[in-house]
């Protein structure tokens, strides 16, 4: 985290030159000159004066003349202008306003409505090359969020200039953080505060295999937000700030907390009347979002939940603290950014990067968290889509930064099987087995059961075992969920085509029934135990792969037991594969190789 | 072996005027309705459709429809549908419009009714962009037992081609009835589609013809299925035709039809500006064509190069349509269009170097509509190719998509028939797409010069196994690509990878495989390296609909395994021969041990890439004993060990 301290001596710009070579103009569509300016005014409003000219040198570059521009109530674009001109006469072709945008809502797939719009602007009826200059000016009633500066938002464009000031108030302040860039700021002192500067020229195309892309992020150090007004210098002060935002929205009607108590009554282990309240939130209040005005932000009160029955994820993550507050048990409303796309948190750069909220719970040695949103997570399991990464935690004395789990335990990553085979001549088997699922390994299972039904469930097993050929005649699931560990037990019956591999002479099986793929390593660690019961029709002997075999390797560890029992075989195998943090998808993939050949075709029986 | 599913033409005239009432009304449920707790016929259903209805009246050019849906939850996840999105086409000048809309929720606690009715605040309108507009609202207190309504007003003004009726939901419908009164001023042109909607009569009732379909599944998609839409059950209208004032007819009015044949609607688009742009350029605008004015170049090479001046030089903007949205002159400005522009562009520039060309109209898998009508029924299509005949032979192209070479289509282009524009005998036509896709794989599996054995294996890739593959490969980058296919992930082999369009499109991989020590009593060899199912893709037991491979294809797998010293073959699979009933495909598989060498072969031939849903149980196995068998060894062994054996 940066400080802006007052100083009188003026930095000698500093630019950021590459070596001098000239880049192949095969290498980009169009060139960019920009000159933005950012001005932070002391009621807190923000506005962008945005100056591009772009010059556009093939037909390709075309869509980079398209500008999309987010407003919602306040956040409002107040100018547009854009003037097209030939790039060699400088004569003008054609202008655009304000009124040429077309605006349409912004949807995702998350809210059922919105009040953001997304104006549009589209060059129509200009062909390149052409020169197009824009002056745009948009104004922020809060600065609350503050726009990330991109020096340019596309491949194939060369930055030939771009420029960024921004002009704030001293005691509202501000925090920088360049990425991917480097260049030293000009910072002057003004009659309203500060003034930054910064200058890039000639910077190198972005690269299309580069995930990130060069940006300066802004974050404030005091703000405001609606009505409210907070600090952002600090985790803990930005947690204060959301505390404050939500109180008040947990109170519950009389009769409702009259209802939760009985909810709980003769419950004493804490755990359990969690789990009961959890389930209860989950049966009877859905996930919908709703967003206007500064709601992204502010969550609805609890009351308005029960009443309606649906809520956002903090509304209904209010709803169960407020809850379990009744029954005496603390927890935190925490945010977080969730899903796949998380990058990690700058500890040393507080700013508000959130795109979600859940609840912490701290019940004796352990915490749990409560995924609100999930209609089918047991208690305490929030599952892959907050998992191992920085959350606020939030409370009256502020917000801290504490890690998710990261489920790199074998209990979120464990499978049992046990089968009984009966084999006829031709390969096939007829097929009785119980398979039990546990940790991420169950969810398939418990989704299909919630919201789907039988055939689905076949499908999952087929997958889970990733056994293509089995045929199902039937199935049964139940969920046994032990603790916050998801649980999932599947009887079935079944035909399986080619189960064993045959030759002339010979039948070959594999040392196991469940085929491990890659997936099965997503969380580092994996357990699997099976017992394999084959009978055949016709007599043979157990050419190799007899006794007990174990392979201890780098990363994993599988034992194998075949025993001939006359007329059938036992199979007996056990697996755990541990891998370091953070290994890569190669190595999995080479170690998932070194595994299949062991275990694949490991029992060769010779017919008698 | 296809299932043909009739359409049927009806022309209707009416001229009473009489309302319709509806059986269902707001707020008032039926016994049955209260007490339903699962569908029969889909017992996994968390909600059902009650009822829906649309009923449809003219007045003068307007369409007037009145729609009202019931909705019942029957299990927790059910609940998940109470947000409800109503969308229509507002166009610039309210082509569609929507009012009294309203809503509600009912729950039921014995013989009480708690009532909630939603509020001007509860619904909101959304602008989708494009003309498009919705109305989005969320019903509160959803429940097991809940039953929700809603009921809106539509205006129309867009009365050529009436909204399409689906009678089925994404959830199990109970009941679904259209009603329409035409008046007597306007003929239209009736498709109806799907196994139920062919069977129904319609009820005819005061001028009113009114459909009702009850107990239909929801829609699902199923892998390997690219065009369910065209079995759902539904009611399409063309506007056939309208009276005119004509003094000259006694009575002053006649009908004017809309477009009687083919050709007339032919004559009409090419009649219009955007698309003549196209069929007659002008001199300045040819200037920028690319010309090949060659004496002794063949129209084949001619035609090839012109279309891949096209591919590369126009950009595809990712928009369908039958119909260019740009003229000529602004295609080649921006250089880049929607299908139909730039398959235009490429039609006028075969023209313009004396080659024949036109443009064919389709329906594209997915569109629901790849059986047509042989009807003048525009909104059918959604496609716009190029039809060339050069050198006596048909060639279908289409320009969006470098990956295609000439006379290549993506798959979903892949239908029995299009709308082909002439100036004469313009009309529907079969589109037969001719190539030789497959897989081709031969192997030898050898000791090499570390006395280790190793696999040298060639795989061939052609036509549209060719193009898939070269999008994976574009998409993934060659080293990732090469693990991807060949299932080696985290091993470095080395593999070339090579790639030609002429004569076809063909894709070389030379591979080579892992070492195996021969320190082994027993050595087991996988004869092939690549196969076209590694496991087998069908994993579901039941099937609704068609299984669609997309094309015809047929693989070839040889390997030729030496036997090194000091070893003999002792094992191997057996062969087989299997056909699916209907001659839909084979498979062959036999191993020929020739001296010190086994050679193993095998053929996969797929003569129809679409089944029936009938034949599922039989492509399943057959695939899973396709995949199980590919990947059986053959066991060679010591011979010391053998000879020993007979001591």
């Amino acid at each position: 985290m940066k400080k802006v301290f007052p100083v009188l001596i003026v930095l000698s710009l500093f630019i950021f030159v590459r070596e001098s070579f000239s880049q192949n103009e095969d290498q980009y569509y169009s060139t960019i000159e920009k000159n933005d300016q950012i001005i932070i005014n002391d009621d807190f409003s923000v506005e962008y004066i945005l100056h591009e000219k772009l010059t556009v040198l093939k037909p390709e570059g075309w869509g980079q003349a398209v500008r999309r521009i987010y407003t919602n109530p306040t956040n409002r674009l107040i100018s547009f202008e854009a003037i097209v001109t030939h790039p060699v006469s400088g004569k003008t072709i054609k202008k655009f306003k304000l009124k040429n945008l077309t605006e349409r809502t912004y949807l995702d797939d998350v809210n059922i409505f919105t009040d953001s719009k997304i104006k549009t602007f589209e060059p129509s009826g200009i062909a390149a090359p052409f020169v197009i200059e824009f002056k745009i000016v948009k104004k922020s009633e809060y600065n609350f969020f503050i726009e990330d500066w991109y020096p340019s938002l596309h491949f194939k464009q060369k930055v030939k200039h771009a420029n960024l000031k921004i002009n704030y108030p001293t005691e509202i302040g501000l925090r920088y953080k360049m990425e991917h860039l480097i260049a030293e700021e000009k910072i002057e002192d003004i009659p309203s505060g500060k003034s930054i500067t910064w200058s890039f020229e000639d910077l190198p195309i972005l690269d299309p295999d580069e995930e990130e892309v060069a940006k300066i992020v802004l974050v404030p150090d005091q703000f405001k937000l609606g009505e409210n007004q907070a600090r952002m210098d600090s985790w803990e002060n930005l947690g204060r700030f959301i505390y404050q935002l939500n109180e008040g929205k947990d109170q519950l009607p009389e009769d409702f907390k009259i209802q939760v108590h009985r909810m709980v009554e003769g419950i004493d282990d804490e755990f359990e009347k969690m789990a009961v309240l959890y389930k209860y939130v989950q049966e009877n209040y859905r996930y919908v979002a709703i967003s206007l005005g500064i709601g992204g932000w502010e969550p609805r009160n609890a009351e308005e939940v029960i009443k309606t029955k649906y809520g956002e994820c903090k509304a209904l993550t209010t709803l169960m603290k407020a809850m379990l507050q009744e029954v005496g048990i603390a927890s935190q409303y925490t945010l977080v950014y969730a899903g796949s796309d998380y990058t990690k948190l700058n500890e040393e750069f507080p700013q508000n990067t959130f795109n979600h909220a859940f609840l912490r719970v701290p019940i004796q040695d352990e915490v749990y968290w409560l995924e609100t949103t999930s209609r089918t997570l047991p208690p305490g399991f929030s599952g892959n889509f907050t998992k191992d990464r920085q959350v606020l935690v939030v409370n009256a004395d502020g917000g801290l930064l504490e890690k998710t789990p990261d489920f790199s335990d074998f209990k979120f990553n464990s499978y049992h099987g046990e089968y009984h085979v009966d084999l006829n001549n031709m390969g096939d088997g007829i097929i009785t087995g119980t398979a039990r699922f546990d940790g991420f390994l169950a969810l398939p299972f418990i989704e299909s059961q919630y919201y789907k039904g039988e055939k689905e469930l076949k499908i999952n097993l087929i997958e889970g075992v990733n056994a293509n050929n089995l045929f199902l005649k039937s199935i049964e699931t139940s969920s046994i969920n032990r603790k916050n560990v998801p649980q999932v037990i599947v009887n079935f019956e079944g035909f399986f085509q080619k189960y064993v591999q045959q030759t002339g002479k010979r039948i070959i099986l594999s040392g196991n029934f469940l085929q491990v793929d890659v997936k099965k390593f997503e969380n580092e660690v994996f357990r699997a135990q099976e017992s394999i019961i084959v009978k055949l029709e016709s007599d043979f002997e157990i050419e190799s792969g007899a006794g007990k075999q174990v392979f201890a390797k780098d990363y994993f560890t599988y034992t194998m037991e075949v025993e001939d029992e006359i007329d059938q075989i036992s199979i007996k195998n056990t697996l755990e594969v541990k891998f370091p943090k953070g290994s890569s998808k190669e190595l999995k993939a080479r170690t998932l190789n070194e595994l299949n050949q062991l275990s694949k075709q490991s029992i060769i029986l010779k017919k008698l | 072996m296809k299932k043909i599913l009739t359409l049927v033409y009806i022309l209707i005239i009416f001229n009473a005027e009489k309302s319709f009432s509806q059986d269902m009304k707001f707020g008032k449920f039926s016994q049955a309705e209260k007490d339903i707790t699962a569908v029969d016929f889909e017992p996994d259903a968390d909600a059902v459709v009650l009822e829906e209805y649309s009923v449809n009246n003219f007045n003068g050019g307007v369409l007037h429809n009145h729609y009202h849906k019931r909705v019942k939850i029957l299990k927790e996840s059910g609940t998940r549908h109470g947000n409800v999105v109503v969308r229509y086409f507002f166009g610039k000048s309210g082509v569609q419009n929507i009012n009294k809309v309203s809503a509600q929720i009912v729950n039921f606690d014995g013989d009480q009714e708690q009532i909630i009715k939603l509020t001007k605040n509860d619904f909101y309108t959304v602008d989708g962009g494009n003309g498009w507009q919705e109305i989005r609202f969320t019903l509160p207190e959803v429940k097991v037992g809940s039953i929700y309504e809603f009921e809106y007003n539509m205006q129309d003004k867009g009365i050529s081609f009436l909204d399409s009726w689906v009678f089925q939901n994404r959830i199990p419908t109970l009941k679904s009835t259209y009603s329409i009164k035409i008046p007597s001023y306007l003929n239209y042109r009736l498709l109806a589609q799907g196994d139920k909607t062919l069977r129904t009569e319609a009820k005819q009732y005061d001028g009113m013809y009114k459909w009702e379909l009850t107990d239909l599944y929801s829609i699902k998609d199923e892998p390997y299925m690219s065009n369910h839409l065209d079995y759902l059950e539904r009611l399409d209208f063309q506007l056939a035709g309208y009276v005119s004032a004509n003094t000259s007819i006694v009575g002053g009015r006649s009908f004017k039809d809309s477009y009687s044949n083919w050709q007339e609607l032919t004559d009409f688009l090419f009649e219009t500006n955007d698309f003549s742009s196209y069929l007659k350029p002008s001199k300045v605008l040819m200037t920028s064509f690319r010309s090949n004015g060659e004496e002794n170049t063949k129209e084949l090479e001619k035609a090839k190069e012109i279309y891949s001046y096209v591919q590369q030089n126009i950009k595809y903007n990712d928009r369908i349509g039958y119909y260019p949205s740009q003229d000529l002159k602004s295609t080649l400005e921006k250089k880049q269009g929607s299908r139909a522009d730039i398959n235009l562009t490429l039609l006028a520039q075969l023209r313009s170097n004396g080659l024949n060309a036109y443009p064919v109209m389709l329906s594209s898998k997915g569109n629901g509509r790849s059986r047509l009508v042989d009807s003048p029924f525009l909104d059918q299509f959604n496609q716009l190719i190029v039809l060339t005949v050069l050198d006596g032979r048909e060639y279908y192209l289409d320009a969006t998509n470098e990956a295609y070479t000439f006379g290549h289509l993506p798959l979903i282009f892949h239908v029995d028939q299009g709308y082909l524009l002439k100036e004469k005998d313009a009309g529907l036509i079969s589109l037969a797409f001719h190539h030789r896709s497959g897989i081709n794989q031969i192997g030898n599996i050898k000791l090499n010069e570390n006395g280790k054995m190793q696999s040298q294996i060639h795989v061939r890739f052609s036509e549209y196994d060719a193009i898939s593959k070269s999008e994976l490969k574009n998409e993934l980058g060659e080293a990732d690509f090469g693990k991807e296919i060949f299932d080696i992930s985290g091993e470095s082999l080395e593999i070339l990878i090579s790639e030609k369009d002429e004569p076809k499109k063909i894709m070389d991989v030379n591979i080579s495989g892992k070492e195996i020590e021969l320190n082994q009593q027993m050595l087991m060899i996988s004869p092939f390296t690549y196969v076209r199912w590694h496991e087998n893709p069908l994993k579901a037991d039941t099937r609704t609909f068609p299984i669609d491979l997309l094309y015809t294809f047929n693989d070839l797998y040889s390997t030729i395994i030496e036997i090194p010293e000091g070893y003999e073959l002792d094992d191997f699979p057996e062969p087989v021969e299997v056909v699916i009933p209907g001659n839909i495909a084979t498979f062959t598989y036999k191993v020929e041990p020739l001296g010190n060498t086994v050679k193993v072969s095998s053929g996969i031939n797929f003569k129809y890439s679409f089944i029936p849903a009938a034949y599922y149980p039989e492509l399943k196995y057959f695939m899973g004993l396709v995949s199980s068998k590919l990947k059986e060894p053959v066991i060679l062994k010591k011979t010391q060990q053998i000879a020993s054996a007979k001591d």
